[in-house]
């Protein structure tokens, strides 16, 4: 680890203009391991905490997060367990409570993937471009059903954005050039993208909050995994739809664990949407929506991890 | 009596509050820190070591590569985790060796050059596909037989109604102690002086008299508390030597800490094992043939035996076994022994291959056994030392409610969720090592136990003042222990469940030798404790020592000796989301007498809880293609967590085993850990009717695909 400087930013402005060319912290949950294997060698690191950005409020009929809020302050927060209960829930299952304590919204929507080769310093296109991606020939248990490519094939890891993509969440991005929008889709790179690149956004990009629509749904959050508490998704899926008399009026799904970013399923709810519900519904449109999918032989199973995850979400028997 | 008390853990209050000092924790200013580099490749030669920008780190004092530690000698396996030496050479065997040490004045410093160093290895092919390789195995001598006959399976088959046969596997798994081995090694004066984290001091203390070729009296082997072995340990390895060697060349103390991912390659694990069972019975149940094969991965130049047959040649009457344990050596580190070796991983083949039979003859799980319960060793013919493992079939399934079980599986549920319920038999051979002790007693009154055991978690610093409380009529808290020590008595590794059994009988008779003393001092029998400090004063003695040893009799290799139990689980299986979740656990236990039943209900319960792990979490897996363990730390290598684990239960039967030990112990300290694996892989069948012959259990198994 190379010795570097600390510095609280005083203003969003100036935490921009240092961002330019050094990096943000937040909480830490994540930067520190980064630190400590050798992923980021900052000269200063610009902390962001002093900024506040943590309010939690209504707009409109929907949500305003701002960047900062703790995980678990969001989780608990009244407005966000009646209007976003899927995220609140998927917060509930994210890390540990020590960690929802401290990790951010933000923060935890810019987290690395958790690919044991990137994270162990075995050859990986992401960490050293050009190195080949151990999981072509290795362990491909947790590899995307969707990769990035063929250079990357490793999973976006984060909970509570495949909330927010169901949710069809926005950021508010302030930066060098201005304050925009973005759509949570258009957060993370687009597919064949180059793997080193958390998310689109540049330097100095700042997340200042997190915006969700009012949405006539509402969503639920199932993860599966192997270990009860503190574990990352095999597949998960937030989803939820409206039924008029027992066909699917709107539908609305997003699948975490199986590609470089949550993954909206737009081709399955164009086929729900109109058809009486059942469980096979949900079967015949998943089959649609990963009809294109290129798992490796490790990862097949998550097809039907990721069916009975989407049937769970969009029961709407289910005890939500 | 303070034996059989439930007496609290007399070094808990230190551990919670931070003050229990581990090896990491000295103070040892003068100490250079050393920092390995680690092989990424399999299997090659070291060509070159590009050193200057490491060296131009400031505090850098030595850079070590191979053949710069100057030489060693040899050293037996049994001695040492492993006989080959890294950096002696410039071979590499395989992924996660040293092939450098740094030293610097301070830790920081060491890791920086340590990232800087440039070291050029020229690979060779490897060999890392274990499956694969099975025709490549091999027999090696070992500590135990490699291979049993009893009567002959053919006839036992030929004679058989039911025939079934099946191939499990179990998973490389790591100990994952909480505090990663540490040592702060002194060389001085053709002496020398070593704090290190282990389950052994007299075992470091022999390997390095051995490899430095220094009288064992000139070199002294301490700990402080250990934060977990599980063996990991409990034999002496590379970076212990590496570290005295280091010191020898540097002219200073030197203290390495392993970093977590270090400890994935640099102390063992528990290997993968393959097993293949034959088992014959009639339509009553009765075996009539046991035929199991085990084999293991090993490293490619160093032998270690998983005797995955082990339990199978004494667990069941029946008139026909053979058994046969082999070795695949590959480019991985070396494996060694893990709670709970040999039966650990063996006894998953067996006890699932017995509920398999009791469902196809339509049988309780339970009756099978019980029809088949070994009365004397089947195999050598001995009578057992104990064997209360009827008792524990009775009472587990009386406090499990095993008679709610329901025969066909996919039967019961709770709402849309499949409950199944499933059993196993444990079973650990028993290990014994001589041990001696000091106790002495103070004109205060007080008491000291001195032995050269180890706490490692276990909860020796409470059963030993229990026991030398108990032969002095003592209360436990005028008791005090020192441990961890050369130049205390000698006693053997704190592993294979022997402490209690070992030391606690060698403390016993030195109690009762300072008593008898005592009592001859005063020159009269039955004396009063209180008059204890009375009879030195008289005497003008400020203290009075006596030692006592023991070691286990010959005439007591006439019995057979196991420790038993029957573990129970229930598991649950949601429809969607079929990741098997385990519901409740009680394990009943035949390990001789109890003499703290808090202390041993924790270890039964650690134990279980372990082999939960092993049942559905723990596996280390190995990429064939880079010859390497694929994550080497807690980020993608699970362990349970609390919300894993359900209610635990261990009861113990009433039993004195009056061959294993004079205060009537055998072992506890891993037999919790064997049969819980099997257990749940059977629940997992009675739930869904799906077989499960690998652990770790995994969704994958279930859903079909």
């Amino acid at each position: 680890m190379k010795p570097f400087a600390y510095r609280p930013a005083v203003s969003v402005a100036d935490a921009i203009a240092a961002g330019v060319g050094d990096s943000f912290l937040a909480a830490g949950t994540e930067v520190i391991p980064w630190l400590r294997d050798g992923l980021l060698e900052p000269t200063t690191l610009i902390d962001l905490l002093p900024l506040g950005l943590d309010r939690i409020e209504r707009d409109g009929g929907g949500l305003r997060i701002g960047a900062l809020a703790r995980l678990a302050d969001v989780a608990a927060d009244p407005d966000v367990r009646a209007l976003a209960p899927s995220l609140a829930s998927a917060i509930d299952q994210s890390a540990t409570p020590a960690i929802r304590a401290m990790g951010t919204l933000g923060g935890n929507l810019l987290q690395q993937v958790r690919c044991p080769y990137f994270r162990s310093g075995a050859p990986c296109n992401r960490r050293l471009p050009g190195a080949g991606c151990s999981v072509a020939r290795g362990d491909q248990r947790y590899a995307a059903l969707m990769p990035l490519s063929f250079h990357c094939a490793a999973v976006h890891p984060s909970d509570p954005a495949v909330a927010l993509t169901a949710l069809e969440a926005s950021v508010v991005v302030e930066g060098p050039s201005g304050r925009r929008r973005i759509p949570i889709d258009q957060l993370y790179p687009p597919a064949g993208s180059d793997p080193g690149a958390v998310s689109t956004l540049g330097p100095g990009d700042l997340i200042l909050s997190i915006e969700i629509p009012a949405g006539p749904i509402a969503l639920r959050y199932r993860k599966i995994r192997d270990r009860a508490s503190f574990d990352f998704a095999l597949v998960a899926a937030a989803g939820g739809l409206r039924l008029e008399g027992g066909t699917v009026a709107e539908a609305a799904l997003a699948l975490g664990s199986v590609a470089w970013k949550p993954w909206r399923c737009r081709r399955a709810e164009t086929v729900l949407v109109g058809r009486p519900w059942s469980a096979g519904l949900v079967r015949e449109a998943m089959t649609v929506e990963l009809a294109g999918a290129t798992p490796l032989a490790g990862s097949r199973y998550k097809i039907e991890l990721a069916v009975r995850a989407a049937i769970a979400v969009l029961d709407p028997e289910a005890v939500p | 009596m303070t034996i059989g008390a439930s007496l609290p853990r007399q070094d808990a209050a230190v551990k919670v509050t931070g003050a229990a000092r581990y090896v990491a924790d000295l103070e040892a200013p003068d100490a250079l820190e050393g920092v390995f580099v680690l092989s990424p490749v399999a299997a090659g030669r070291v060509r070159s070591i590009v050193r200057h920008a490491a060296l131009a780190v400031p505090g850098v004092v030595r850079i070590f590569g191979p053949g710069d530690l100057g030489g060693l000698g040899s050293i037996a396996h049994w001695a040492a985790g492993q006989a080959s030496m890294p950096m002696m050479d410039d071979q590499v065997r395989h992924e996660g060796q040293p092939v450098a040490l740094v030293l610097a004045t301070s830790r920081i410093a060491a890791r920086e050059a340590a990232s800087r160093l440039v070291v050029a290895i020229d690979p060779v092919p490897h060999q890392a596909d274990f499956e694969g390789s099975l025709e490549q195995a091999i027999e090696v001598k070992d500590w135990a037989p490699t291979r049993s006959v009893v009567g002959s399976v053919a006839d036992g088959l030929a004679a058989a109604e039911v025939v079934l046969s099946g191939r499990y596997r179990t998973a490389d798994r790591h100990h994952a102690a909480l505090e990663p081995s540490a040592v702060v090694a002194h060389w001085r004066d053709g002496g020398i002086d070593v704090w290190t984290s282990t389950q052994w001091v007299f075992g470091v203390r022999a390997a390095l008299a051995q490899l430095f070729s220094v009288a064992p009296d000139q070199v002294r082997v301490r700990t402080g508390f250990v934060g977990g072995g599980f063996g990991a340990k409990g034999s002496t390895w590379p970076h212990e030597f590496l570290a005295v060697a280091a010191s020898r060349e540097a002219g200073a103390p030197v203290r390495i800490v392993l970093t977590r991912s270090q400890t994935f390659t640099m102390h063992g694990y528990q290997p993968a094992t393959i097993q293949e069972l034959t088992l014959g019975a009639r339509r009553d149940g009765t075996l009539t043939a046991i035929r199991h094969d085990s084999w293991n991965a090993a490293s490619i130049a160093d032998d270690y035996v998983e005797h995955g047959s082990l339990g199978s040649r004494t667990m069941y009457a029946c008139p026909n076994i053979e058994t046969l344990d082999r070795i695949v050596r590959l480019n991985r580190p070396q494996p060694t022994f893990m709670r709970a070796p040999h039966e650990g991983p063996g006894m998953v083949g067996l006890e699932i291959a017995m509920d398999e039979l009791a469902h196809q003859l339509g049988l309780d799980p339970v009756e099978l056994r019980v029809r088949n319960y070994a009365e004397r060793d089947p195999t050598s013919g001995k009578p057992f030392s104990s064997k209360a493992l009827d008792q524990c079939y009775r009472l587990g399934a009386e406090r499990f409610g095993w008679s709610e079980r329901s025969p066909v599986p996919g039967v019961r549920r709770r709402g849309d969720v499949l409950l199944g319920m499933g059993m196993a038999s444990c079973l650990m051979s028993t290990f014994r090592f001589g041990a001696s002790a000091r106790v002495t007693l103070e004109r205060d009154g007080s008491v000291l136990i001195e032995s050269g055991a180890h706490e490692i978690g276990t909860g020796v610093r409470t059963i030993l003042p229990q026991i030398a409380a108990d032969a002095l009529g003592l209360s436990i808290d005028r008791v005090r222990v020192s441990l961890g020590d050369t130049t205390l008595p000698e006693a053997g590794g704190t592993f294979g469940s022997a402490t209690t059994m070992s030391v606690g009988s060698a403390v016993r008779v030195a109690a009762l030798k300072l008593k008898e003393k005592l009592e001859t001092l005063a020159g009269e029998p039955g004396l009063e404790p209180r008059e204890y400090g009375e009879v030195l004063a008289l005497h003008r003695l400020e203290r009075l020592s006596e030692e006592g040893s023991w070691a286990p009799a010959r005439e007591e290799d006439a019995y057979a000796m196991n420790a038993y139990g029957a573990v129970f689980v229930e598991v649950a299986v949601a429809p969607l989301d079929p990741v098997p979740r385990v519901t409740r656990c009680v394990g009943a236990f035949s390990v001789g007498r109890i003499i703290n039943p808090r202390t041993a209900g924790s270890q039964a319960i650690g134990g279980m809880i372990w082999g939960l792990g092993q049942a559905l979490l723990e596996e280390s897996r190995v990429d064939k293609m880079l010859g390497r363990f694929v994550a080497k730390g807690f980020g993608g290598c699970q362990i349970p967590v609390n919300a894993d684990i359900p209610t635990v239960e261990a009861i113990f039967a009433d039993e004195f085993d009056p061959h294993a030990s004079p205060i009537g112990a055998r072992g506890v300290g891993e037999i919790g850990t064997i049969g819980v694996g099997a257990a749940v892989a059977n629940a997992v069948f009675n739930a869904t009717g799906i077989r499960v012959r690998d652990l770790p259990i995994r969704v994958e198994h279930l859903i079909g695909a």
